[in-house]
């Protein structure tokens, strides 16, 4: 070991190499956002708890009860039972999704051929009761508040389904 | 001490008379101490039990115990159709979720036939070595802290976040990402997302040579990681240790350049190599790895082709979602592939591909319906756990903290 | 009033106080500990209770205290519960010798003489090391009564480290005791009166490096933290304490390190004295609290950016190096104040 390897081991160099970087991490500014204070905005695509769309022509859903997210669904955590309108239109009398078993894969929103599904970028779905997991058509249909308003758009005006 | 390595490369005697000399150590006859590094460990990577004999400090005998995460995921695939699995892959090495998925829609797209487009090919380049970065800078953060420092874990979470927001960008989350489908990659990229990428690849070595920079040339560091931990390439060759280990051990195996996959054929990379088989190789090997990494994302970024991203196989592959909107053909395919599943032939394939942690093998046996007859991964961590008593024998207890980090386990990848 | 009652009175009064003084210098140690934690990694620490979080240490005490306390079944109970106490209290009896200010001279409160130390010790420092050494027992009794292997290691590891570095640390004040002549702590801050190139520091340069790390591994901080080692033995000798017997030792630790930055700043930077000859209009405890604080922070910047040594490794530099080293310290002093007297 030469002359200037001692002295750079008893001076510490490579230490306090690794303290100055330390030492710089201390006075620049934290990266840290205050969870309740602050919040961060998920990118769009975010894949938050789901929500049914409603047509605003008719009020009613979107969902044609065509049982392809029920079918995809990796976990199955959907069931659907389907009706038969007055006028001949298909809807979901029940549609339940049990967000205990859900993965927030995405693929019942890729799948819907009407867009009626879509997931939304609300994610504090933490809760005291555990019935607050099972999603009934109504819920679901309240969930839209947190959907983007491109979302709510006609098909016909929709591209790729997410901007 | 020097600050750089010789650059006279050791012999493979060499490294079998180092690692001769630990093994010395064995022959003390003492009292044996039976020590058990249990499923709740602050440093094994997840539940992993390890029954340790020890005499003194050093490790006399290892017996480990995996399967404490075993959740029958190979099993739950011959349930599934084809399209359904690929969220139930993400689980396996969860912190590199996209080369999970990308390696089981290799083997499925070699057993149907699928040829990916040139745009889905380099888009799933960019995400794969996106999760190679994030996965070597969440090693280096955990391996760090188990040698002692938890500043260096924060610090290295905190650049990973700015990876997990551009996979977040991609695909809708930041780990489970589920985003390869047969035939090509579920979304395009979206807007803003290449700049964003370009700022993120220009960032992340910089930061990497602040580790460096801190780590590297650290006496302690050098200490505790020199010399230790040594596998040569014959030991790795009779464990299957592949990926980082077996490039620090001088064999310069990559998949990436021997059975290219993907876009990897079509843009210039060098192998991370280095010869001394120890824990510091390992180290130096991962971090030239994510320098790499950035450079292939950034041709990739570069040379992006237009075109579809997803394959137009009516047979195989899922349709667009906006033409499902309007195009009664793409209508019939969604209600195709999700009520049937993608029309497979009858036969069986086998497809390894270049993890961040190693060598992924699929292996699919199909009877010819939706679902797969049996889907087997021969993950890398599942062979480096079976290895790790034939490192750690003869080292001693704080030496076997730094080994097991630098083979880089995941339970979830090892236990499926 | 006599003499004899005021300085009765005002030795309960300093009895009092210290100990006081130092438990909340502790408290909120812990908490600068956790918010410089945060700093360094680029984030901020706790902030929840109180303005910037600086009520978290009565937080987490409140917390502790109200843990269950679960002792092992086979431990050996007496001197379980017994081990903490033993771990902090010899670091207490270590501040009845240390001079917060001036000591001996003209009456200066209400006409009787206010001394700033608890004791004029005449064999301070000496204490100070036969204290350290009993210090050891808390770990050692800790990690065997837990019956525990884990614990057993860890306390073993600390009790050999801890032995070994106190070599190093003794025979590097020696030379500090042959420069100021006598091994009362007052005597030994009142030599090195004048302005900062005065303190020891600088003309025992080698000794005060050696003393530093020395006691880096005397308080088990990183990065001589095997013992508590949280990766490789959970916790080490602290494994099977919970609650507020865990509380405990986590207050040792502190103890000791406010108590040995306080020694270090007696030895070698000047103890109660200020810099600067004009400054000494600021009374002498402030000086000796600012010492203490930025040697408090010197530990926690090392502590936060360095990695742990290996236990083998660790006493090779116990041995091989810091014990040559303040050896050859010492000859070079004596042979110098021989040359120079």
């Amino acid at each position: 070991m030469g002359l200037v390897e001692i002295i750079k081991k008893g001076a510490f160099v490579d230490i306090l190499r690794g303290m100055s970087v330390t030492g710089t991490y201390f006075v620049v500014d934290k990266v840290t956002v205050e969870y309740p204070k602050e919040k961060l905005q998920p990118y769009p695509r975010f894949r938050g708890v789901q929500a049914l769309l409603t047509d605003p022509e008719t009020g009613d859903v979107k969902c044609v009860a065509c049982m392809l997210c029920a079918t995809i669904c990796p976990s199955q955590c959907i069931r659907i039972v389907g009706e038969q309108t007055a006028d001949g239109r298909s809807r979901p009398a029940r549609f339940d999704l049990d967000l205990s078993r859900c993965v927030f894969c995405g693929f019942c929103e890729e799948v819907c051929p009407k867009a009626a599904i879509v997931m939304t970028r609300h994610y504090e779905l933490a809760t005291y009761d555990k019935s607050d997991f099972q999603l009934s058509l109504e819920k679901l249909v309240a969930n839209q508040i947190y959907a983007h308003k491109e979302l709510v758009a006609l098909p016909a005006d929709r591209e790729e389904g997410r901007p | 001490m020097s600050g750089e390595q010789a650059t006279k490369r050791p012999t493979l005697e060499e490294l079998k008379e180092r690692k001769a000399q630990t093994r010395r150590r064995l022959e003390r006859t003492g009292e044996i101490l039976t020590l058990s590094m249990g499923p709740q460990h602050p440093s094994t990577h997840g539940v992993y039990r390890a029954e340790l004999d020890l005499d003194g400090e050093v490790i006399v005998a290892a017996r480990p115990e995996i399967g404490n995460l075993h959740r029958g995921l190979e099993k739950l695939c011959e349930h599934r159709t084809y399209h359904q699995i690929i969220p139930l892959t993400d689980r396996l090495d969860y912190i590199s979720g996209f080369a999970m998925n990308h390696a089981f829609c290799e083997a499925a797209e070699k057993l149907m036939g699928v040829e990916v487009p040139p745009r889905g090919r380099y888009i799933r380049t960019i995400a794969h070595e996106l999760s190679r970065i994030a996965n070597h800078i969440l090693w280096l953060g955990v391996h760090v802290m188990d040698l002692g420092t938890q500043t260096f874990f924060c610090i290295c979470f905190r650049d990973r976040e700015y990876v997990l927001d551009l996979f977040e960008m991609l695909c809708g989350a930041r780990l489970t990402h589920s985003f390869a489908r047969i035939g090509g990659v579920a979304k395009d990229l979206p807007d803003g997302f290449e700049h964003r990428c370009r700022k993120v690849i220009d960032f992340i070595p910089k930061r990497v040579a602040e580790y460096e920079r801190i780590i590297k040339h650290n006496r302690i560091y050098y200490k505790r990681t020199k010399g230790v931990g040594i596998f040569t390439a014959e030991d790795c060759y009779a464990w299957r240790v592949t990926g980082p280990p077996l490039r620090a051990a001088g064999v310069a195996r990559d998949l990436r350049k021997d059975e290219p996959y993907a876009a990897y054929d079509e843009v210039e990379f060098e192998v991370a190599v280095e010869y001394n088989a120890d824990v510091y190789d390992r180290f130096l090997v991962r971090m030239k790895e994510i320098r790499e990494s950035c450079k292939i994302i950034r041709q990739c970024l570069d040379n992006l082709p237009d075109g579809p991203f997803l394959a137009p196989d009516a047979g195989h592959a899922l349709p667009l979602k906006k033409n499902v909107l309007r195009d009664p053909a793409a209508m019939i395919q969604d209600f195709y592939q999700v009520f049937y599943g993608p029309q497979v032939p009858k036969g069986e394939v086998y497809r390894a591909i270049e993890v961040p942690k190693g060598e992924l093998g699929v292996y699919i046996r199909s009877e010819g319906g939706p679902k797969p007859a049996r889907v087997h991964f021969a993950t890398p961590s599942f062979y480096h756990a079976q290895a790790v008593p034939a490192l750690v024998e003869g080292e001693m207890l704080a030496d076997m903290v730094a080994i097991f980090a630098s083979v880089d386990i995941v339970l979830g990848d090892c236990d499926r | 009033m006599s003499d004899a009652i005021a300085q009765l009175i005002f030795l309960i009064i300093k009895a009092v106080l210290i100990p006081l003084v130092i438990v909340l210098i502790v408290a909120f140690a812990i908490y600068f500990e956790r918010k410089f934690a945060g700093f360094f990694q680029s984030r901020v620490g706790p902030t929840y209770l109180g303005p910037w979080g600086c009520l978290q240490s009565f937080g987490d005490i409140l917390k502790l205290l109200s843990k269950e306390d679960v002792t092992p079944d086979q431990a050996d109970k007496p001197v379980f519960r017994l081990a903490p106490y033993i771990a902090f209290l010899p670091a207490f009896l270590v501040m009845a010798v240390l001079p917060f200010g001036p000591v001996g001279g003209e009456p200066n409160l209400f006409g009787y003489r206010f001394d700033y130390v608890i004791a004029n010790f005449d064999a301070g420092l000496m204490l100070f090391l036969a204290l350290g050494a009993l210090g050891v027992y808390g770990v050692l009794l800790a990690g065997w009564s837990s019956h525990n292997n884990y614990s057993l290691l860890g306390g073993l590891r600390a009790g050999a480290q801890m032995i070994s570095y106190e070599l190093a640390m003794g025979f590097s004040v020696v030379g500090v005791m042959l420069l100021a002549g006598s091994m009362n702590l007052v005597d030994i801050v009142n030599a090195q009166a004048g302005n900062f190139w005065n303190w020891y520091f600088i003309p025992q340069i080698v000794g005060g490096l050696v003393f530093f790390v020395a006691s880096i591994a005397e308080l088990n901080r990183t990065p001589f933290d095997l013992p508590e080692g949280e990766q490789e033995l959970v916790a080490g000798y602290l494994t099977e304490y919970s609650g507020m017997r865990w509380g405990m030792f986590l207050f040792a630790e502190y103890v000791n390190m406010v108590v040995i930055s306080a020694i270090t700043a007696t030895l070698y930077l000047g103890g109660w004295r200020a810099p600067l000859e004009v400054l000494s209009f600021i009374p002498g405890p402030i000086w000796l609290f600012l010492k203490i604080c930025v040697l408090i922070f010197l530990y926690m910047w090392i502590r936060w950016t360095i990695f742990r040594y290996r236990y083998n490794q660790l006493m090779a530099i116990g041995w091989k190096v810091l014990v040559p080293l303040s050896l050859a310290n010492l000859a070079v002093t004596a042979v110098v104040i021989s040359l120079v007297s």
